[in-house]
């Protein structure tokens, strides 16, 4: 039976060439892009599902309130706040502190090796997570003071490891960064998966931090907010319950604003929501956007949806003609359900063959798309470990399946219930039900694809606006350079002075400056800035520490006062009293102009500056944030970074003059550079992933469902053959049988307009309220992707409808 | 073999009802060879589809070898069609996609007749047919006789008890017509009960029994001798 079903199928296949080729094409394609977005979002799903200990993990976020607003969405917090929590509640089990240590160069035999990504945290954390020790000390490696321990692929690039003998290393001592006493290697782990929030090479003992650093505040503090907790609770605790025993918590710790100068609000964060739903500022580790995750998802259903909907379209469309052979099963002794499986058993191959030829799609284009979405994806990760375990790789099969049987059921379903003595004499003719539903089906293939493009359009003009509006600091030809980090800080004040002035002698360097941060990361905020007219108040602002060439450097607007000059700096902190704010910063104190701001005190942390400029408002970060109230402060530190302006038309020649000048200064330094628009724009990343893959998955769409439009006009000018003969024979002209044969499809275009047009306004009107600075939906976008729609359909339709409009009618009467 | 009483069938539509058989009555023996007759939307073809079970009646009784199965579901009704009723059409209505021997072999597929089996079976009465050298072929390589005499061995190959054959030459030229109406004479003298729709009074003289119908009913019957 199977056998017979085989060899009809694969016959009936093959003798409609036209329309097998454009029901495996479109399914090839959609699935080849579902395969590979999937891959994409069970990848970012994926996220710490490896911690064996993920379900009962919690990050502890902090809301900081003043006078009633929230000015600090973070996740750093006080270094007491874990060891409170575990003290305060017997649900917490364990605790970790952390604090990012970033790139650091590890000397090891006078030989510096840069680059490590290093995190300082408590010996706790390796028992919470995931992170097996293959050499070493297994259970307290991270206990003691000086100790560290290293990766496997760290390991091999400090000690040149060769083959799996990392005990050899276990013992070692090494210097990380600037340090004056020697660190030892205790312990060897795994390396940390991709899929994991943490990236590291190594992580240093929390006690080096207090005992060797001195860095009393980082043990148990509630003054301090730099530090980054980890909390696990016991198996089955409810971390929702936990959360509302927080304002009690920080009542009883942070009195209100009385310790810290805010009100503070705490809540944990479960692990496995970390990677993808933090809005959290001060992140130091691995985030995505959930909208691109789910929302690629969501095109990818649509994709293959679009495709199925072809099938089903095609074969209802193509139903007459299938008819016949229905009649004759059924006489012959076929009972519904063996017909009904026939046709199920016809969709099952060629969706077989599609999935076929998807995976080598997949496969092919694997690189490109590894590229689009900027991971080093396969066809494994399909079943990788994801969402609650094998979900994503569960429901892709599920999808299949259903899919199959959605495609395959209709069709077989109207088939098989045909009245076999009519069809066998011909008197078949297609149900209304069947010409709605294909209506609609086409209608909603085409609202979705309508979406898409008002959404790529959308999005791709937001991230134009954004990379082209001005920023109000000049990022252009600045070269950013890592501030050194072997150098001491008693001659770090003058040496960079120094250092600063012979740059600028180079003929193309138009300026150079240092600042602790520059445009597009995430700058310090300063909690305790006094109201000058009612000093019980108190705000926050963002700070900068710069040298006196930053504000010409970046081309920054001074509206009142003046720059900095050289007398302003001076050795000691406790000793400066300038200060230049920006014009929100002003607002926020209560100035009434920028110029009224000149020559006031402005009081901070009990110590008072003179506000001696005002710059206009620039963007720190993206547009995606508010301008906040900063202000900038002379001085010199080391560590700061370095911004070169250049005017060159050879940015090699000139960078390597830098370099020249760098390595004289800062000798044993590793000279790390970068330019700064190319920086900035990465901020941008996954907002420019949204587009590209709206962009492109959205061609796809369009180019599948257009594959069934043209499957359908080629069925619909075929049966009217013999009416577009006998309107020719009348008279009609090309332009009329064109226009006859296309005016039913454009109507359903037309509805799709319609219908796409507000939802795809709700979608990217929501999108767009994520930027504090965003572009207004202008209504031609609208008509511009109807207009476009259109002619796509009109393109596809009149491929066949001019065909048929300029046969000789005399060819088409005759086949009576 | 066949016994139907005051049989009726409307067909409706939104505004018109159509009496397609206005109280029906008659008997087919086991053996006969019978030839229903009439003028276009007479009725003949709805007859035959429901003595054929592949419609099924508005009313009255049909008796198919004792049994009344006016009531039957579509699955009984298949089932029954299937082991006992061979079906020969006008436009011989073979499957494009498969072969000669591929159409002959459907009925016994469905019938669930073992692999081995069949391919005996279709053989041999491919052979009766006189079409074996052709059994590769498909459909649109044969000439019109040539089809039908195929429509005619699927109808057989199962065996079946009853063969209803819907103007079975209409599509065929005199020789090829003649042809076919010896074939249904030689199934009908090994014992197989016909009955053929026609409207040629030629054909019709191969039967044994003239119906002739007019607005869904029985006008009058002749007797062949």
């Amino acid at each position: 039976m199977i056998r017979n079903y085989v060899k009809t199928a694969w016959r009936n296949l093959w003798k409609n060439k036209v329309f097998s080729l454009i029901n495996i094409l479109g399914l090839s394609l959609g699935m080849a892009a579902c395969l590979l977005i999937l891959q994409y979002v069970n990848f970012e799903l994926s996220y710490d599902h490896f911690n064996q200990n993920a379900d009962n993990l919690y990050r502890v976020v902090n809301d900081r309130y003043q006078n009633g607003k929230l000015i600090q969405h973070g996740t750093i917090t006080y270094s007491g706040v874990g060891k409170a929590m575990k003290d305060d509640y017997p649900e917490v089990v364990n605790n970790a502190r952390v604090l990012q240590f970033g790139e650091t160069t590890v000397t090891f035999k006078d030989k510096k090796i840069p680059k490590g990504i290093a995190f300082c945290v408590d010996n706790s954390l390796l028992s919470m997570f995931t992170f097996p020790v293959v050499a070493g000390d297994r259970s307290t490696p991270l206990k003691e003071v000086n100790t560290a321990v290293f990766t496997e692929t760290e390991a091999r690039r400090i000690f040149g490891i060769q083959g799996d003998n990392f005990e050899s290393c276990v013992g070692q001592m090494v210097k990380m960064g600037t340090d004056t006493f020697p660190t030892k290697i205790t312990a060897v782990i795994k390396d940390i998966p991709k899929n994991s929030i943490f990236q590291f090479d190594m992580l240093i003992s929390y006690q080096t931090l207090i005992h060797s650093y001195g860095y009393t505040a980082a043990d148990y503090d509630f003054k301090d907010s730099d530090f980054w907790h980890y909390i696990q609770l016991k198996p089955g605790a409810d971390y929702k319950a936990f959360n509302a025993k927080m304002q009690a918590f920080s009542q009883r710790h942070f009195q209100g604003n009385k310790v810290s100068g805010s009100v503070e609000k705490f809540y944990l964060q479960p692990l496995l929501r970390i990677h993808l739903y933090s809005d959290t500022e001060y992140e130091n580790i691995e985030t995505a956007s959930s909208n691109v995750v789910w929302g690629l998802l969501i095109i990818a259903l649509f994709i293959i949806g679009i495709a199925w909907v072809n099938y089903i379209n095609l074969a209802t469309a193509r139903a007459s003609e299938r008819a016949m052979e229905v009649g004759v099963r059924k006489v012959t002794g076929a009972t519904k359900g063996q017909l009904i499986r026939q046709f199920l058993t016809e969709s099952f191959i060629i969706n077989l063959m599609a999935l076929t030829i998807a995976v080598v799609l997949a496969v092919l284009f694997q690189p490109v798309f590894n590229t689009l979405v900027n991971q080093q994806l396969t066809l494994d990760n399909l079943f990788q470990k994801g969402l609650g375990g094998y979900l994503i790789s569960a429901g892709l099969i599920i999808v299949v399946v259903t899919g199959i049987f959605i495609s395959g059921f209709y069709p077989a379903f109207v088939l098989s219930s045909f009245k076999p003595i009519l069809v066998l004499k011909g008197k078949y003719s297609s149900s209304k039900k069947g010409i709605i539903l294909r209506k609609g089906l086409v209608i909603g293939q085409f609202a979705i694809t309508i979406v898409l493009i008002i959404g790529s359009l959308i999005v791709y003009r937001q991230i134009k606006f954004m990379s082209s509006q001005k920023l109000g600091v000049n990022l252009d030809q600045v070269v950013v350079i890592n501030g050194p980090q072997f150098t001491t800080p008693d001659t770090a004040d003058t040496r960079a002075k120094a250092f600063l002035a012979e740059v600028k002698q180079i003929s193309t360097v138009k300026n150079a400056a240092t600042s602790f941060w520059v445009p597009g990361s995430e700058t310090g905020r300063n909690f305790d800035i006094q109201d000058p007219h009612n000093p019980s108040t108190h705000y926050t602002m963002r700070f900068n520490g710069v040298s006196t060439e930053y504000i010409p450097t970046y081309g920054m607007t001074l509206v009142a006062g003046r720059n900095f000059s050289p007398t302003d700096y001076v050795k000691r902190y406790q000793d400066l009293h300038s200060t230049i704010l920006n014009v929100s910063a002003t607002k926020l104190l209560g100035f009434s102009s920028p110029q009224a701001a000149l020559g006031q005190i402005m009081t901070k942390s009990n110590s008072k500056w003179t506000i001696i400029g005002v710059v206009a408002d620039s963007h720190q970060k993206s547009l995606r944030y508010a301008i906040e109230p900063t202000f900038f402060r002379p001085q010199l530190s080391i560590g700061s970074q370095i911004s070169v302006k250049m005017n060159t038309t050879n940015p090699t020649q000139t960078i390597a003059s830098i370099k020249a000048v760098y390595e004289k200064f800062y000798p044993g330094n590793i000279f790390d550079f970068a330019f700064l628009d190319q920086r900035y724009n990465e901020q941008y990343k996954n907002d420019a992933l949204f587009g590209e893959a709206f962009g492109i998955f959205g061609g796809f769409a369009i180019f599948i469902a257009s594959l069934g439009l043209l499957g359908l006009s080629l069925f619909s000018t075929l049966q009217r053959t013999k009416e577009i003969g006998v309107r020719k024979v009348l008279g009609a002209s090309v332009s009329n049988i064109v226009l006859l044969l296309s005016k039913d499809f454009i109507k359903l275009v037309i509805v799709a307009i319609v219908l796409a047009t507000p939802i795809a306004w709700y979608i990217l009107h929501h999108w767009l309220q994520d930027f504090a600075y965003h572009i207004t939906i202008s209504w031609w976008i609208f008509v511009l992707a109807g207009v476009v729609s259109i002619i796509i359909a009109l393109t596809t339709i009149s491929f066949q409808a001019i065909k048929a409009a300029t046969v000789n009618p005399v060819k088409s009467l005759r086949s009576e | 073999m066949i016994k139907i009483t005051d049989l009726e069938k409307y067909y409706r539509t939104e505004e018109v009802e159509t009496i397609a058989l206005n109280k029906l009555s008659m008997q087919v023996n086991t053996g006969e060879f019978v030839a229903i007759m009439g003028p276009s939307g007479c009725g003949k073809s709805t007859l035959l589809n429901i003595l054929g079970m592949l419609d099924d009646p508005d009313g009255g009784s049909y008796v198919f070898n004792g049994v009344e199965v006016a009531h039957f579901n579509e699955r009984k009704r298949a089932d029954l069609r299937k082991h006992n009723i061979g079906f020969v059409f006008q436009s011989f209505n073979l499957i494009a996609e498969l072969t000669v021997f591929e159409n002959v072999e459907l009925p016994l597929i469905y019938t669930g007749v073992p692999s081995s089996e069949r391919v005996k079976r279709v053989e041999e009465v491919l052979d009766k047919m006189q079409i074996m050298h052709r059994r590769n072929h498909y459909p649109q390589q044969l000439s019109g006789g040539q089809q039908q005499r195929v429509a005619i061995a699927r109808a057989v190959v199962n065996k079946p008890k009853l063969i209803l054959a819907d103007e079975p030459t209409g599509n065929l030229d005199s020789s090829n017509g003649n042809e076919v109406m010896e074939l249904l004479t030689d199934l009908n003298e090994q014992g197989t009960t016909i009955i053929m729709v026609t409207h040629s009074e030629h054909d019709a003289r191969y039967s044994h029994r003239i119906i002739r119908l007019l607005d869904g009913q029985t006008v009058v019957e002749n007797i062949m001798i």
